[in-house]
C-alpha cells in the first residue's frame, strides 16, 4: 500500500505554522491611540489592554515606561518595572516579534534574575529560538531552563512538548521519543497525553518497535483522539504495517492496519475538530487571561489546517486497508470477523474486487456453522453476480453444503435455480449428479433418472459418470423395475470394472435377478459374488440373500443354515438380523424341530443384539417348549420373560407376552392352569412386595383378563390400577387398559391422563396412535359442547395437534384416514375452508383409503358449499352416489345435498328431479334423508 | 403557557415503562400537560440562518421556550426552525480531568451531572453541543459501577452503584432522543447496557429489540453489538454472542472502551464453543495489546488456562480456504513467551 507524502515530511512542514494564526488574531484586536500620559496613567493603560489581549498596543506604553523608569535607582520603582519588563516580551511573543521578544526576556533576566518570572521568560526565551527556527539554540535552551528552574508538571509536559517538536522538524524521531514520553508522563490533560502518546506511537511505527507502541493502544483508540486525524500516524501505521507484512509478520500486520484509521475518518475528524478549535479560540479570545492556553490551542490548529490539507491530497485507502484486515482474519481463521469485513468491503468496492469480497465472505461464512449466513450470502451473490467470475464454485459449493446436511427439498431448489441462470455451468455434470441424488434420496425416481440421464448423454466423459450409472441403476431398483435395474448394473460392472460402485453392483445384479424371481440366476450371483467378495460389508446380506432364496424354492436346510451364518455379520442391521432369525425359526418352527427352534432362539436370546426383538424370541421358545409337551414349562417361561424383562415400562414385548400367556392358559390342562394361575399370583404377590411397580401393575392387567379371576378380585385390581399416581409406572397396554377401566367408570380425566401418559411416552408405538385417537375426539366433543369460545378453541387446537401427529407418523395407516377426516371436520367448524378441503384432499389421495373416501367427498362437498360455490358441491355429491351408491348412508345424504345446491342454483326442477331419483331407490329406504325428499316433493320443504 | 408555567399545581411525572429514571428526571425537570420547565440553559441559538443569543427555561412539546440575552418575552421556536445550538456550559474541566486521569470515574460523573442533566430536555437540537457532553458523563457514570459486558461475572451493585447506575440510564436515554446525532443510537444501546448493569435483562431486551440495528461505520456499532453478545452469552447461544463480539470487533476497533472487551468476548465465546485454537489466539491478542488493562488481564488468566489444560497443544489442521498468506508461526511459543513475562499492572 504505498501513500504519500510520508509523516516524516509532513510534520517537518507542519511545525511553526500553527503559531501564525495567533499572531495574526492578536494583531487585529482593536488599538488604542498612545498619548503623552504620567507613569501612573500609562501603567493603568498597559494593564487594561494586557487584560484584554491588546499585546501589540501595550508594547508602545510598556517601551515609554521602560524609557521613563527603566533606569530609575529607586528600588520600589525597579520592583514595580519587573512586571513591566516582562510583559513587553509577552507581548512582543504574541505578536509574533520573537526577536524583540528574546531581547526583551533577556533584558528581564538580567535585571531580575530572581525574580517570580524569571522561569517563564526564561521558557519564553526557548520558545522564541524555537519559532525563530533556530532549533539548535532553542534545544539548548530548553535543557538549561529544565535544569535551572523548577516547573509545575502542566509547564514541563509544554517543555518536552516543544523540544520534541524541535527534533521532529528535524524528522529527529529516536530522539524525540525520551521527550515524547515525558509529555505523557506530565501532561495532566488528556489533549496533550493523547497528543504525546500518538506521536510517540508514530515513533514506535516508524522504527516498528512494537513492544513499545501496544502499551499506548488505550490512547490512540479513542473517539476523537489525535491520531484519529493525524494524517502523520496513519501512513506511519500504513508503511508498518506494509513492512511487517513484508517479513510475513501477518498477525501484527493485521494488528497495526487495524490501527489505521480510515481515510473517510481521519478527514471528517479533522475538520470537525478544525471547526471545534476554532471555537474554542475564539472563545478563549473573548476571554483572556490565559495567553499560554490560547497559544497552545493555536499551535494544534495550525497543525490541524495543515492534517487537512495533508489528507485532501490523499487517495483513499480504504477499499484496501480493508481489505487487507478482512484477509488478515481469515487467514487467522477469524471467519466470523472476516466475513463482516468482507462483505462491508463488498458494499464499498467497486469491481472486480467487489464480487471477489463477496464470494470471500460466502467461503468465511462456509466455515462457521451453522450454515444459515453462508446460504444467505451465497443468495445475495447469486442475485448480485449472476454472471459472475465466481458464480459457479460458489453454488456448486452452496450444493455441497445442502446435500451435507441432507437438505434435498433446498438442493434441488438451489441447483434447479442454478442451472436456470447458468445453464452451461462449468461444473454441470457435478450440479446435475447432485440433483439426480437428491432427487434420489426424495424419492422422487422419476427426477433422479432425468438428471442422472441428462448427466450421461450431456457429459460422457465426466467421472461422475460411473457414480451417475449407479444411482440410476439404483432408482431402477427403487422403482422396482428389477430388469431396468438389473441391465444398468450389469452395464456398470462391465463398463467401469475399477469403479468403487462395482462390488455393490456385483450384489444388486443378483437382487434385481431375486426380484424378477429369478431365483437360480441370483444365487448363482450371490455365490459369485460371495466368492469375489468374501470380505465384503455386503456379505451377510447376501447370505440373507441366498438363505431367501432358499426359503423361497424349497430348500429349507440351506435357507435356515445361510440365515444363521447371515447372522454372524455384524454389517447387518437389526431389521435384517430379525429378519434372518425369524424366518429361521418360522422354517424351523414349520419343520417340527421344536428342540432345534428352542436353541435357535436361546442363542438370539444370550446375544441379545442391539434392536432383537427378545420378548419375541421369547413367545418362540414359550411355543417350542409347548410343542414338546412342556406346557407348564411354557408358561413358566413366560412368566420368568415376563419377570426378567417385565419392570421396565418401555418393554413393549413384555405385553405382547402376556397376552400369548393368557390365551395359552385358556387350552391347557386343568392341572396345568391351575399351576401356571398359582405362580402368576405369586409372581405379582412378589412384585408387590419387592416394589417393582411396573411388574405388578402388568400381573395385575394379566388377572384382570384371567377368566378364573373373580368379581371380587377385579374389582380390587380395577382400583388399584386406577391410582394416577402409579401411571408414570405403567407399560403402554396397562395404560391402555387403565384408558378403558376409566371410561366405564366415567373417570374422563384418568382417560385423558393415561393418554397423554402414553402419548409422551410411548410416543412412537402404536399405542400412541390409539390413545392420541382417543384424545382427539374427546377433544372435539368438548370443544362441541362448551360455550366458552377460547375453551373450545384450545380443545380443538389440542385435538388437531393429535391428529397431525397421527397422520405425519402413521402416514399409512387407517388411523391416518381418519385423522384427516377429523381434521377436515374442525377446520370445517372453524370457518378454515380451504384447509379443511386439503385434508378431505388427501384423503382422496391414498388408494388404500378408498372406504373412506365417500366421506371425504361429502367434506369437500360441504366446503364448497360453506363457501357457496354450489356448482363445485354439486359435482362432489353427485360423484358419492354415481360411484359409491352402496354405501346407502353417504349417498342419501349426497342426493339430497345435491338438490339443495340446485336449488341454491335456481335449478328448482332438476333438484326435484334429483330427488325423485332418490325416492325411487330401494337401498335407501332406511335413510333418514328419504322422508325429507319426501316431504321436500310434496312441497313441504319450506321453500 | 404562562398560567401552566406559574401553576403550583405542577404534577411531578415519569414515563411510567421506565420508572428508574424517574429520579433523575425529576430532579431537574417539572412537567405539566404539554409544558416541561427545566434549569435555565444559555444557549446560541440559530434559527433559520440568524443567531440569537439567550436562555431556554423550557419546552412545549416540540418548541423550545427562548428568552433573548436582549430582554423580552418567552418565546416558543419550534425545533423544526432551529439549525444548530451551542449550549454555553461550561463544567469544571479541570476537576473532570483530574478525576478522569486518577480513574476516579464516579467523582468525574458526578462532577458533570449538574451540567448535562440541564442539557437532557434539548438533545433533539440539532447539531447541539452537548450530546458528547452527556455521552461522557454518563459513560463516567456507568463505569464507576464496575459493571462491564465482557467480564465473567456481574456482582449486584451497591445502593451508590445503582443510582448511578440509574441516572446513567436516564441522560443516555436523552442522548437517545438527539436523532440528528450518531450518538442517539449509542444512547439507546447504552441505556440497555445501564439496565443490564441493574439486573433488569427485561426490560433492556425491549429496549434493544426495539432498536434499529446500526449499520458499519455507525457510532452505535460497537455498543449495540457488545449489549447483544453479553445477552447471547448470558442465554448461553455462545455461537450468535460470538457473532455479535465480531461486529463490535470489526467496526469499533477504535475504542478502547469497547474494543478490548469484544475482543475478550469473542474470545470466551471461543473457549465455551470449545474453539480452543481461536480461543488461544483471541486471548493473545487481548493480553499483547492492551497488558494494562482488565480485559487484558483476564485474557491472561484464560491464556494460561487453556495452555496447562493441553488444549493447544496439537498442531491444528488448517482449512483449504486458507492459503493466501500461508501463515507460518508457532503460538504456543508466543503465548509461553507473553505467559513468561511478569505480569503487568492493572490500570482500569
Amino acid at each position: 500500500m504505498s501513500v504519500s507524502p510520508t509523516p516524516s515530511s509532513l510534520l517537518a512542514r507542519l511545525r511553526l505554522r500553527g503559531l501564525l494564526a495567533v499572531w495574526l488574531c492578536l494583531a487585529v484586536l482593536p488599538s488604542v491611540a498612545p498619548a503623552a500620559l504620567s507613569p501612573r496613567e500609562i501603567r493603568t493603560a498597559v494593564l487594561s489592554k494586557l487584560g484584554q489581549g491588546a499585546f501589540e498596543e501595550a508594547i508602545p506604553d510598556l517601551m515609554m515606561l521602560i524609557e521613563m523608569l527603566g533606569d530609575s535607582s529607586n528600588s520600589s520603582v525597579q520592583a514595580g518595572m519587573e512586571m513591566i519588563y516582562y510583559n513587553l516580551g509577552v507581548c512582543y511573543f504574541f505578536t509574533g516579534q520573537f526577536a524583540p521578544a528574546d531581547k526583551a526576556f533577556n533584558e528581564y533576566l538580567r535585571k531580575f534574575r530572581n525574580k517570580g518570572k524569571a522561569a517563564e521568560a526564561a521558557h519564553y526565551i526557548a520558545d522564541c529560538k524555537r519559532f525563530q527556527n533556530r532549533l539548535d539554540d532553542a534545544l539548548k535552551a530548553y535543557e538549561m531552563i529544565l535544569r535551572r528552574y523548577q516547573y509545575g508538571f502542566s509547564q514541563k509536559a509544554d517543555i518536552y512538548s516543544a523540544i520534541a517538536r524541535c527534533h521532529l522538524a528535524r524528522d529527529q524521531w529516536p530522539e524525540a521519543i525520551p521527550h515524547l514520553i515525558q509529555v505523557y508522563t506530565h501532561a495532566g490533560d488528556f489533549l496533550r497525553r493523547n497528543w504525546a502518546a500518538t506521536l510517540l506511537g508514530t515513533a514506535y511505527l516508524k522504527e516498528l518497535d512494537l513492544e513499545k507502541l501496544y502499551p499506548l493502544m488505550p490512547f490512540i483508540l479513542r473517539p476523537n483522539s489525535f491520531a484519529s486525524r493525524s494524517v502523520a500516524f496513519n501512513i506511519a501505521a500504513l508503511e508498518a504495517g506494509d513492512a511487517l507484512f513484508g517479513d510475513e509478520r501477518y498477525r501484527e500486520a493485521l494488528w497495526i492496519f487495524r490501527t489505521v484509521y480510515p481515510y473517510e475518518t481521519v478527514a471528517a475528524r479533522s475538520r470537525t475538530q478544525l471547526d471545534y478549535l476554532k471555537r474554542r479560540a475564539e472563545y478563549l479570545k473573548r476571554t483572556p487571561g490565559n495567553p499560554r492556553g490560547l497559544m497552545r490551542l493555536q499551535e494544534s490548529l495550525g497543525e490541524l489546517e495543515a492534517e487537512v490539507e495533508a489528507i485532501e491530497g490523499l487517495d483513499s485507502y480504504d477499499v484496501e486497508l480493508h481489505y487487507r484486515i478482512a484477509r488478515g482474519y481469515m487467514e487467522f481463521m477469524r471467519y466470523r470477523e472476516a466475513r463482516e469485513m468482507f462483505i462491508f468491503v463488498n458494499a464499498i468496492a467497486e469491481e472486480p474486487l467487489a464480487q471477489e469480497t463477496l464470494y470471500l465472505a460466502y467461503q468465511c461464512c462456509t466455515q462457521v456453522k451453522p450454515w444459515t449466513q453462508a446460504y444467505k450470502v451465497g443468495a445475495q451473490f447469486m442475485e448480485k453476480y449472476p454472471a459472475g467470475e465466481y458464480f459457479d464454485p460458489l453454488t456448486l459449493s452452496m450444493a455441497q453444503l445442502y446435500a451435507i446436511e441432507k437438505r434435498w427439498p433446498d438442493l434441488i431448489a438451489h441447483l434447479t435455480r442454478t442451472l436456470e441462470i447458468k445453464p452451461e455451468h462449468t461444473a454441470g455434470a457435478e450440479c446435475m449428479f447432485l440433483l439426480g441424488y437428491a432427487s434420489f434420496m426424495e424419492e422422487d425416481f422419476d427426477a433422479t433418472l432425468t438428471w442422472l440421464n441428462r448427466l450421461v448423454e450431456k457429459y460422457p466423459a465426466s467421472h461422475l459418470r460411473p457414480d451417475a450409472t449407479y444411482w440410476i441403476a439404483m432408482a431402477h431398483l427403487f422403482e422396482l423395475e428389477y430388469a431396468e435395474a438389473g441391465s444398468v448394473f450389469r452395464k456398470l460392472v462391465r463398463d467401469f470394472p475399477n469403479c468403487a460402485y462395482r462390488e455393490d453392483a456385483s450384489f444388486r445384479v443378483a437382487v434385481c435377478d431375486y426380484g424378477q424371481s429369478l431365483f437360480e440366476e441370483a444365487d448363482v450371483g450371490l455365490i459369485a459374488f460371495l466368492d469375489r467378495y468374501p470380505q465384503s460389508r455386503l456379505a451377510g446380506e447376501a447370505k440373507m440373500m441366498r438363505a431367501d432364496v432358499g426359503g423361497t424354492v424349497g430348500r429349507t436346510d440351506d435357507a435356515v443354515r445361510f440365515y444363521q451364518q447371515a447372522m454372524l455379520h455384524t454389517e447387518l442391521n437389526a431389521e435384517q438380523y430379525n429378519h434372518c432369525a425369524f424366518q429361521a425359526g418360522t422354517i424351523i418352527h414349520d419343520d417340527g424341530d421344536y428342540e432345534r427352534l428352542r436353541q435357535h432362539f436361546q442363542t438370539y436370546l444370550d446375544k441379545a443384539q442391539e434392536g432383537s426383538n427378545l420378548p419375541q424370541a421369547v413367545y418362540w421358545i414359550g411355543v417350542a417348549l409347548w410343542n414338546q409337551g412342556e406346557q407348564a414349562g411354557a408358561l413358566r417361561f413366560y412368566r420368568e420373560a415376563v419377570e426378567t424383562y417385565g419392570n421396565d415400562p418401555g418393554a413393549i414385548g413384555v405385553d405382547m407376552i402376556m397376552d400369548e400367556w393368557i390365551g395359552r392358559l385358556r387350552s391347557t390342562t386343568a392341572d396345568v392352569r391351575t399351576r401356571a394361575r398359582n405362580e402368576l399370583r405369586q409372581a405379582h404377590n412378589s412384585a408387590v412386595s419387592g416394589g417393582k411397580v411396573t411388574l405388578s401393575l402388568r400381573l395385575k392387567r394379566a388377572l384382570l383378563l384371567d377368566d378364573a379371576t373373580t368379581s371380587a378380585t377385579k374389582a380390587t385390581l380395577t382400583t388399584q390400577l386406577l391410582k394416577p399416581e402409579r401411571l408414570t409406572a405403567a407399560s403402554p397396554a396397562v395404560l391402555t387398559m387403565v384408558m378403558e377401566l376409566a371410561r366405564a367408570k366415567g373417570d374422563i380425566a384418568l382417560v385423558h391422563q393415561a393418554a397423554r401418559q402414553i402419548v409422551a411416552t410411548f410416543t412412537e408405538t402404536d399405542y400412541a396412535l390409539d390413545a392420541r385417537m382417543v384424545l382427539a375426539r374427546d377433544l372435539i366433543e368438548q370443544a362441541r359442547k362448551t360455550e366458552v369460545h377460547s375453551d373450545a378453541y384450545q380443545s380443538f387446537n389440542e385435538a388437531t395437534q393429535h391428529l397431525n401427529a397421527i397422520r405425519e407418523a402413521f402416514a399409512t395407516s387407517g388411523e391416518a384416514a381418519q385423522a384427516l377426516l377429523l381434521l377436515g371436520q374442525i377446520y370445517s367448524e372453524q370457518r378454515q375452508y380451504p384447509r379443511a378441503d386439503q385434508m378431505y384432499k388427501d384423503v382422496l389421495g391414498v388408494r388404500e383409503w378408498r372406504t373412506v373416501w365417500p366421506e371425504a367427498l361429502y367434506g369437500r362437498g360441504e366446503c364448497a358449499f360453506a363457501q357457496r360455490r354450489f356448482d363445485q358441491a354439486a359435482a362432489f355429491y353427485e360423484r358419492i352416489y354415481l360411484m359409491y351408491g352402496h354405501y346407502a348412508g353417504w349417498s342419501a345424504r349426497a342426493y339430497y345435498r345435491r338438490a339443495e345446491c340446485l336449488k341454491r342454483l335456481f335449478q328448482p326442477e332438476k333438484a326435484r328431479e334429483v330427488l325423485r331419483e332418490m325416492v325411487s331407490l330401494s337401498s335407501l329406504a332406511d335413510q333418514p334423508e328419504m322422508e325429507k325428499a319426501r316431504a321436500w316433493l310434496r312441497g313441504q320443504d319450506g321453500s | 403557557m404562562k398560567r401552566a408555567m406559574h401553576t403550583p399545581a405542577v404534577v411531578v411525572t415519569a414515563v411510567a415503562a421506565w420508572m428508574v429514571s424517574a429520579a433523575i428526571l425529576s430532579a431537574q425537570t417539572v412537567s405539566a400537560s404539554g409544558y416541561t420547565a427545566s434549569v435555565p440553559v444559555n444557549v446560541r441559538l440559530t434559527v433559520s440562518g440568524k443567531m440569537r443569543d439567550g436562555q431556554l427555561v423550557g419546552r412545549v412539546d416540540d418548541k423550545v421556550v427562548f428568552t433573548s440575552a436582549k430582554g423580552g418575552q418567552q418565546v416558543r421556536v419550534p425545533v423544526g426552525r432551529i439549525d444548530s445550538a451551542f449550549f454555553d456550559v461550561n463544567p469544571s474541566r479541570a476537576e473532570i480531568n483530574d478525576a478522569v486521569t486518577a480513574r476516579n470515574w464516579g467523582r468525574a460523573g458526578i462532577l458533570m451531572l449538574p451540567v448535562v442533566r440541564s442539557l437532557v430536555p434539548y438533545l433533539d437540537l440539532p447539531q447541539n453541543n452537548g450530546v458528547e457532553l452527556v455521552r461522557d458523563a454518563a459513560g463516567h457514570l456507568l463505569k464507576s459501577t464496575g459493571f462491564r459486558l465482557a467480564a465473567e461475572t456481574h456482582p449486584a451493585l451497591d445502593a451508590p452503584a445503582v443510582q448511578r447506575a440509574k441516572s446513567a440510564f436516564a441522560l443516555y436515554r436523552g442522548l437517545g432522543k438527539a436523532s440528528w446525532s450518531e450518538l442517539a443510537l449509542v444512547g439507546e444501546a447504552r441505556a440497555a447496557e445501564a439496565l443490564l448493569a441493574l439486573g433488569k435483562r427485561d426490560m433492556a431486551d425491549v429496549l434493544i429489540e426495539k432498536m434499529a440495528e446500526p449499520f458499519p461505520g455507525d457510532a452505535a456499532m460497537g455498543s449495540y453489538w457488545m449489549v447483544r453478545s453479553h445477552m447471547a452469552y448470558a442465554d448461553e447461544a455462545f455461537a450468535d454472542a460470538l457473532d455479535a463480539a465480531a461486529r463490535a470487533i470489526c467496526f469499533a476497533n477504535k475504542d478502547i472502551e469497547i474494543f478490548p472487551d469484544a475482543l475478550l468476548m469473542s474470545a470466551r465465546c471461543y473457549e465455551r464453543l470449545e474453539s480452543y485454537y481461536r480461543a488461544r489466539d483471541v486471548f493473545y491478542e487481548v493480553g499483547t495489546l492492551f497488558p494494562a488493562t482488565a480485559a487484558g488481564r483476564t485474557a491472561l488468566v484464560h491464556l494460561r488456562g487453556i495452555r496447562d489444560a493441553g488444549h493447544t497443544s496439537g498442531k491444528e489442521p488448517a482449512p483449504l480456504v486458507n492459503v493466501f498468506f500461508g501463515v507460518q508461526e508457532n503460538m504456543n511459543r508466543n503465548v509461553s513467551k507473553l505467559l513468561n513475562k511478569a505480569p503487568p499492572p492493572v490500570t482500569e
